[in-house]
Formats: C-alpha cells, sequence, structure tokens
C-alpha cells in the first residue's frame, strides 16, 4: 500500500500505571504515513490503553509520543489541534446524543477547526456518503443500528482530515451481521492513503488489511511484523498460543 | 467559540438584567418610602371592626399596598384623621400581626394601627401614642352554655377557653382560676368557628368582638370580666395604641396633637359605625349559591392571587434553573493543574456547596422572613415585597436545582466526553455542546417537579404578606368564616394549576424526545435506500 518511510508518530518507551498497576510496562514504535498498523493482543494485554495515551485520553506516565518530531507530552504542546489530527473511532461508537448525524460530522469541523458552516456542511456530505449514511443526515444516533452509528462515527473522524486515525475494536459491540459492513467502510478507507492504527479481535480482517501487526501482551509489544509473519509464521510463545485460539476460523 | 462567548453573553445579560430589575426597583421602592406624601400603615387587615380587607372602595376605604383590595375599619378611620392632619395619603400595608413590630422597625411602614394595645414587652421596641381606645374585656359564649351567667372568676372552672395568639387575652385567661387554657389561636374567625363546632366553651376578647359577632350570631352572650372581684388589667393592656417607631418623636407628637382633636363621642360612633360596615357572614339573606357569591365578591382577588402565585413559581424556577445550571457547572470543573488556580476553585465550590447546604437546609418560610425583615432592618435597603419573594423563590430554587444539574451532568456518559475531546474541543466547548444539553433534558422531569413545587410550596411566602394564592385564601376564609369551603375551593385551583402545567411539560418533554423510529421517507436528501448505500460499499 501507499506506504512511505516519513515518520508521522513515534512512541519512545510509553508507560502507564495506574497507582501501583503498571499497565504499559516499555511501549516503542513508529508509525509512517500511510501506513496500516493493527493491534491484537490477549485481553486487558493493553491494546485499549495505548490508543488512549496516543490521543491523550489518558496521560502516559512516562515516555515520549513525538508528533512529526515534536514531543507532545511536553508542557505547553497545544494538545487540541494535535487531537484534532489524530481521529478516534470508539468500541461504543459514542456519537453526540443530542446531535443528529450530519451535525455529528460537522460540529468538530465548525468549533475546532473553525470551517464555516456551508464548508462543514459540504465536506460532512462527502464522507457520509462514502460510508453509505447519506441518506440518514436527520437521524438522532438512537434511531439507528450499531452498524450505522459506527458508520455515521467513521465519517465524524474523517471529516476532521485527520493524519492518523485510531480505532478502537471498531466491531466488537456490533451484532454479528453488522460487522461486514464497518469493516467494508475500514477497508475502502484504507484504499485512500489514510494512516490507520486499528486495535481488533477480527484477524482475518486485520491479515488483510494490515502492513504491519503489533502483538501487544502484558504491556509490551511482545512480537511485530508483517502479516505474514505475525500469522503464518510467529515466533513469540505467546503470539502462537493466542492466534491457536483462532485457527479454527479463516484468516 | 464565537458560539461559547454568545451563550455566557446571553446569561450575563439575563443576571445583569435580572440585578439592574432588582436593584432598580428597590430602589423605586425606597423613593416610594421616603416620598413624603403618603403615610403607611401596617395592620392585619383581618380584625374587624378594627381593620379588615373588602375588594371595593366603599365607605371610606384606602388601599392596601401592591393589591387590588382595600381596607377599612375603626383604625382606618382614625388613620385617615391623622393623614389629613400631616396631609398624606394614607396606603395601608397589609402584615401579619407578628411581622408588624418588625415592619415598624426595619422602617416598611410609618405606623401601627392595628387594634394594639400598648404592653411593656411591646414598648420596649417602639413607641406608642396616647389610647385611641379603652376595650373591656369579655368572654363571649353560647347563650345556652353554663358559663353564661359566671358571675366571678373562679365560675369559669373547667371551661374550655382561648384567645388569639400573641395576645394578652391569651395571658388573662391565667386569672380565671381553674379554666382550662386551650391553644391559643390565629384569629378571631377561627375562634369563632370553633366556638360554633364546641371545642371551645368560650374566649376572651374585647366587648367590641362581641358587638360584632353578635350582628351575625344572636346566640352568643358576653361575660364582662372588668367587674369581677380580683380581676386586674394594667392599663396599657387595655387600652390600644398607635405604634411609632423609637425615634420618631415628631411624628409621635402629631399623632398624639391629632388623637386629642377626636372626642370620644366620635370614636364611640366611628367604632359602631365600623361593626355596621364590617364584612357579614353567616347571615345568607338569599340561598344563592356559595361559590358564585364568594366569586363576585373576591374573584379579583383570587384572580391576581392566583397570577401572583403563577408568577413566583415561573420566575424563581426560571432564575433558580440559571443560578442552578452556573452553581453545577462550577461544581463539575475538573481539577485545574495550577496550584493558586486549584486553591480558587476549590475555595468557590466550598462556598457553592455552603450555599447549596444552607438553602436546601432551612425551611422557605424561615429564610423569607430573615432575608425580608434582615436586610430591611441591618442594611436599610427596602425591598418590595414581591421583589423580595422573587428573589428567595430564586436563590431556594437555585439550590435545588444546582444538585440535579449536577447529578444530570455527572451521569452523562462518559464516551460523549471522550468522544468530544478526540475532535480536539475544549472544555467549554464539550460542555456548552455536547455535555450541557444532555444534561439539561435529562434534567427537564425534575426541573418540571421543582416548578409544581413552586406552586404549592410560595405559600409559605405569605409570611411576608406575599398576597399570592393561600394568602388570598386565608383573607377570603377569615372574612366570610367559611373555613373548609374556602379552602376546599383554594385547593381545587392548587391542584387545577399543578395538573395544568404538569400537562404541558410532559407535552415539551415528548416533543424534545423525539420520535423514537427514523423516517427514512421524509428525509429531503434522500440519495437511493439504505440497501443500496450498503450494496455501494
Ligand atoms: N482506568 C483504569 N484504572 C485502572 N486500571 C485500568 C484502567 N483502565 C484499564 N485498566 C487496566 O489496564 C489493563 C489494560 O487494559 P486495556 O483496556 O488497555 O486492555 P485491552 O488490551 O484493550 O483489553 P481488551 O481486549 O479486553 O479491550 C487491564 O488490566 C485493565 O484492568
Ligand atoms: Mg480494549
Amino acid at each position: 500500500m501507499t506506504e512511505s518511510n516519513e515518520v508521522i508518530l513515534s512512541l519512545k518507551h510509553m508507560q502507564k500505571s495506574y497507582g501501583a498497576h503498571k499497565v504499559l510496562k516499555d511501549i516503542s514504535f513508529d508509525i509512517n504515513k500511510g501506513e496500516i498498523v493493527t493491534i491484537i493482543g490477549p485481553s486487558g494485554g493493553g491494546k485499549s490503553t495505548t490508543l488512549r495515551c496516543i490521543n491523550l485520553l489518558e496521560e502516559p506516565t512516562d515516555g515520549e509520543i513525538d508528533f512529526h518530531g515534536e514531543n507532545i507530552l511536553a508542557p505547553g504542546y497545544n494538545r487540541n489541534t494535535f487531537r484534532s489530527k489524530v481521529g478516534m473511532v470508539f468500541q461504543q461508537f459514542d456519537l453526540f446524543e443530542n446531535k443528529n448525524v450530519l451535525e455529528n460530522c460537522m460540529i468538530g469541523q465548525e468549533l475546532v477547526l473553525k470551517r464555516s458552516k456551508d464548508e462543514a456542511r459540504k465536506i460532512a456530505m462527502e464522507n457520509l456518503k462514502k460510508v453509505g449514511m447519506d441518506p440518514f443526515i436527520k437521524a438522532k444516533p438512537q434511531q439507528l443500528s450499531g452498524g450505522q452509528q459506527q458508520r455515521v462515527a467513521i465519517a465524524r473522524a474523517i471529516s476532521m482530515n485527520p493524519e492518523v486515525l485510531l480505532f478502537d475494536e471498531p466491531t466488537s459491540a456490533l451484532d454479528p451481521e453488522m460487522v461486514g459492513e464497518v469493516l467494508d467502510v475500514m477497508q475502502k478507507l484504507a484504499t485512500t492513503g489514510l494512516t490507520m492504527v486499528i486495535v481488533t479481535h477480527e484477524m482475518g480482517f486485520a491479515k488483510s488489511i494490515s502492513d504491519r501487526v503489533l502483538f501487544i501482551s502484558d504491556g509490551i509489544i511482545t512480537e511485530q511484523g508483517s502479516p505474514d509473519q505475525i500469522f503464518d509464521h510467529p515466533k513469540n510463545e505467546k503470539t502462537q498460543k493466542f492466534l491457536s485460539n483462532f485457527r479454527k476460523m479463516d484468516f | 467559540m464565537k458560539s461559547r462567548f454568545r451563550w455566557i453573553a446571553a446569561l450575563l445579560t439575563i443576571l445583569i438584567g435580572l440585578f439592574i430589575g432588582f436593584s432598580f426597583n428597590s430602589r423605586e421602592t425606597q423613593a416610594a418610602k421616603k416620598d413624603s406624601s403618603v403615610l403607611k400603615i401596617g395592620m392585619e387587615a383581618n380584625y374587624p371592626p378594627y381593620n379588615w380587607t373588602q375588594p371595593k372602595k366603599t365607605n371610606g376605604a384606602v388601599p392596601i399596598d401592591g393589591s387590588n383590595s382595600y381596607a377599612n375599619g375603626y383604625d382606618v378611620q382614625i388613620a385617615k384623621i391623622i393623614g389629613k392632619r400631616l396631609h398624606k395619603k394614607v396606603v395601608v400595608e397589609k402584615t401579619q400581626w407578628d411581622g408588624l413590630l418588625p415592619a415598624l422597625t426595619s422602617g416598611k411602614i410609618d405606623l401601627i394601627i392595628a387594634g394594639m394595645s400598648p404592653t411593656a414587652e411591646r414598648r420596649k421596641a417602639i413607641n406608642f401614642s396616647e389610647p385611641y381606645r379603652k376595650s373591656t374585656f369579655v368572654v363571649i359564649t353560647n347563650k345556652a352554655s353554663k358559663y353564661s351567667n359566671a358571675k366571678k372568676l373562679s365560675d369559669f372552672k373547667g371551661a374550655k377557653l382561648t384567645a388569639q395568639q400573641g395576645t394578652l387575652h391569651y395571658d388573662l385567661i391565667k386569672q380565671l382560676k381553674g379554666a382550662k387554657r386551650e391553644p391559643a389561636m390565629r384569629d378571631f374567625s377561627a375562634m369563632r368557628q370553633s366556638l360554633a363546632s364546641g371545642t371551645i366553651d368560650g374566649y376572651v376578647a374585647e366587648d367590641i368582638e362581641f358587638e360584632s359577632y353578635h350582628s351575625v350570631n344572636p346566640n352568643i352572650i358576653a361575660v364582662n370580666l372588668n367587674k369581677m372581684a380580683g380581676f386586674h388589667v394594667d392599663h396599657d393592656d387595655s387600652v390600644t395604641s398607635i405604634g411609632v417607631k423609637k425615634g420618631n418623636t415628631k411624628l409621635l407628637n402629631e399623632v398624639n396633637a391629632t388623637l386629642r382633636t377626636i372626642s370620644n363621642k366620635k370614636r364611640d360612633q366611628l367604632m359602631s359605625q365600623a361593626v355596621k360596615e364590617q364584612p357579614k357572614a353567616g347571615n345568607e339573606t338569599k340561598k344563592e349559591d356559595w361559590l358564585v357569591t364568594t366569586w363576585k365578591q373576591y374573584g379579583g382577588m383570587i384572580m391576581s392571587g392566583i397570577g401572583m402565585t403563577l408568577l413566583l413559581a415561573l420566575v424563581g424556577t426560571i432564575v433558580g434553573f440559571f443560578i442552578g445550571l452556573l452553581v453545577g457547572i462550577v461544581r463539575t470543573i475538573p481539577t485545574p493543574t495550577t496550584r493558586g488556580k486549584r486553591w480558587a476553585l476549590n475555595f468557590v465550590k466550598w462556598l457553592l456547596s455552603v450555599y447549596v447546604e444552607i438553602f436546601r437546609g432551612t425551611p422557605m418560610m424561615v429564610q423569607a422572613a430573615v432575608i425580608y425583615y434582615g436586610i430591611a432592618q441591618f442594611w436599610h435597603l427596602n425591598l418590595n415585597r414581591t421583589i423580595a419573594a422573587l428573589i428567595i423563590v430564586s436563590i431556594n430554587t437555585g439550590a435545588y436545582l444546582a444538585e440535579v444539574i449536577r447529578g444530570g451532568i455527572i451521569s452523562t456518559p462518559e464516551g460523549q466526553f471522550e468522544a468530544a475531546s478526540a475532535l480536539g474541543m475544549t472544555h467549554n466547548q464539550r460542555m456548552w455542546h455536547i455535555i450541557l444539553p444532555q444534561a439539561i433534558r435529562n434534567c427537564l422531569p425534575s426541573i418540571t417537579n421543582e416548578f409544581i413545587v413552586n406552586i404549592k410550596d410560595t405559600s409559605v411566602l405569605s409570611i411576608i404578606s406575599v398576597s399570592e394564592l393561600f394568602f388570598v385564601g386565608t383573607t377570603i376564609a377569615s372574612q366570610s368564616f367559611k373555613f373548609f369551603p374556602t379552602y376546599l375551593m383554594i385547593s381545587a385551583i392548587y391542584l387545577i394549576l399543578t395538573f395544568t402545567i404538569t400537562r404541558i411539560f410532559n407535552f415539551i418533554e415528548k416533543r424534545l424526545e423525539g420520535k423514537k423510529n427514523y423516517n427514512l421517507m421524509a428525509n429531503q436528501v434522500q440519495v437511493g435506500t439504505p440497501k443500496d448505500a450498503e450494496a455501494n460499499n
């Protein structure tokens, strides 16, 4: 895919503790422009925490996160501008309940990027069309199915024209028949050259979409490599054991 | 950013507007008080024949401040003579008995002319004029009662007697050895009612009350106490005088000079005229429907009572909502990182929680009395009583709604906040655009509830004599001597008000909630069916 060598985000020895509980012990990796990185691993391993630290929903307790070479954890760094460039799609969609589909996709553009209403609407409509939700622009979130909500959430995120888009298990809260529609949208996004970091339990999808796969367990990156290396020739024992649970399924 | 400022600006405008409104009004009333052409007389306007309330300006009645009603009676006629001599227009400040002294000392009224005796206790707080009426004390009882021909004080042994709360009459019962002193009552109407229903054997009052009551109920008799051996009343206690604020010697002298010009004959004449003109009750000549007659007589008063109650409840709830919103927001601001800011925020939060605790932890009735009389006494700021009532209901409601709104903010799902953060919104943007709209909508049932509670609870403001519905009801009941039907009618009105308002708010809530299902066909910008769209992926 359209991968380059330009590093957008660089995590250096990032750590995170909740009190005495050290959740992330030492996380270091780079994200290149246009790269699709998937993160897999056992439950409680620290995948979500890693993503949440990247866009500062959680404050890392140690280490460094560089965005275009600048440490975002430094005091005085403009965090809100940074966040507007790093989109996030949540497991529970988290659409704004008080706004309809179109407004959900416009509000960030207007408030944060200071786009005009017309421009924001135009961009929102384009992206809603991309995810197939343009017939529902007036609907409120609670009137939509989970799959539809998640597609709107993706449209909301890409309407901000982010440099990186983070997904935290975007299909885990969905009924099985709705998983496909969301994965299709993500697949389509991947071809546009957008940089994506995806935490997922959909192994087949991870294998087909990724440029690189990270295996995180117990707060460290146990193994990383190309989809072939990780899925077909895992070296680490933990990775092998984890993947053997998915053997029966085809990926 | 822009719309955040718009919000704050709107809020500030409202608050400043209210503040200016209040201070302007209070200045206005202060001006009115200083207005040398008006003589403000404090009385219950509920103590016939001395003073009473009537809906029309007949028989030389004078207007009651802040209402559409008029006061008349012996006291009013005396007041008019004084007013004439001072070249001032007489206005009556209808005030509850217990509120008369504080009203005078805080400068809300110029004189108390309310059938009040100059007791030693009262002389400590205010000055009194020379008497304008001497009274004879009697026990009023039924003709059929065995106490009706008592000859000496001890003949009342075993009698259940009462008198008006806070008056000398009640203490006099102690001199009737062996009589059972029942709990004191609020006013004569209550005592008449009790005597008629047999819960008491009689009550101690003045001859004048006997004259009044006898004119409507010939079955009663007065037993004169003054002539009985061993009965003793201080001179001060057997007369009624006019109360003047201490230090106001000039006014006191003028009042005394005026009283000296009124002969005993003139006084008796004024009194019997008052007894004749006082509101009659219990003698319906025509068997006209009670509701119809009451409505004819008091309809205007009832309507303005309803208006006042709704005004208090509505303004109180709206202003209280904004106070609650402000407090709720401040109390949920996340802890800042710098120490100075953190300290300042904690201090403000502490102040706000003190405010919430105090106003939720004390009865609104007490708050009303403290604020209304306290402000006047200590800061010499004379608030119009309607304005005072509005302020009290507002800050009281604010304290309740602050907690409700804080709860609404806290219970908004964390994901809403995180999703807004992930888009790069600032704390204020997240609050105003995402969290508060949801929190407020979730609080709407509680806000409606608070409004309903306010409609009912503003009745306690009768303590500062705001003429809302309950106060009007009390006046009608004690003048018509129809307690049960009057209060039944008042409760029916309350019920209609709360019922209607509940329906209206339920309707609004439903509309805000929107439909459960989304109707694709209703959408203007429809591009293919959702199936097509999905197939396109
Ligand atoms: N707010 C918190 N306070 C304390 N501990 C937490 C908190 N959030 C997460 N943890 C702990 O951190 C560890 C990692 O959690 P995380 O959610 O990152 O795991 P995960 O890899 O995303 O798992 P899953 O696949 O189940 O989503 C877990 O042990 C979890 O209990
Ligand atoms: Mg997780």
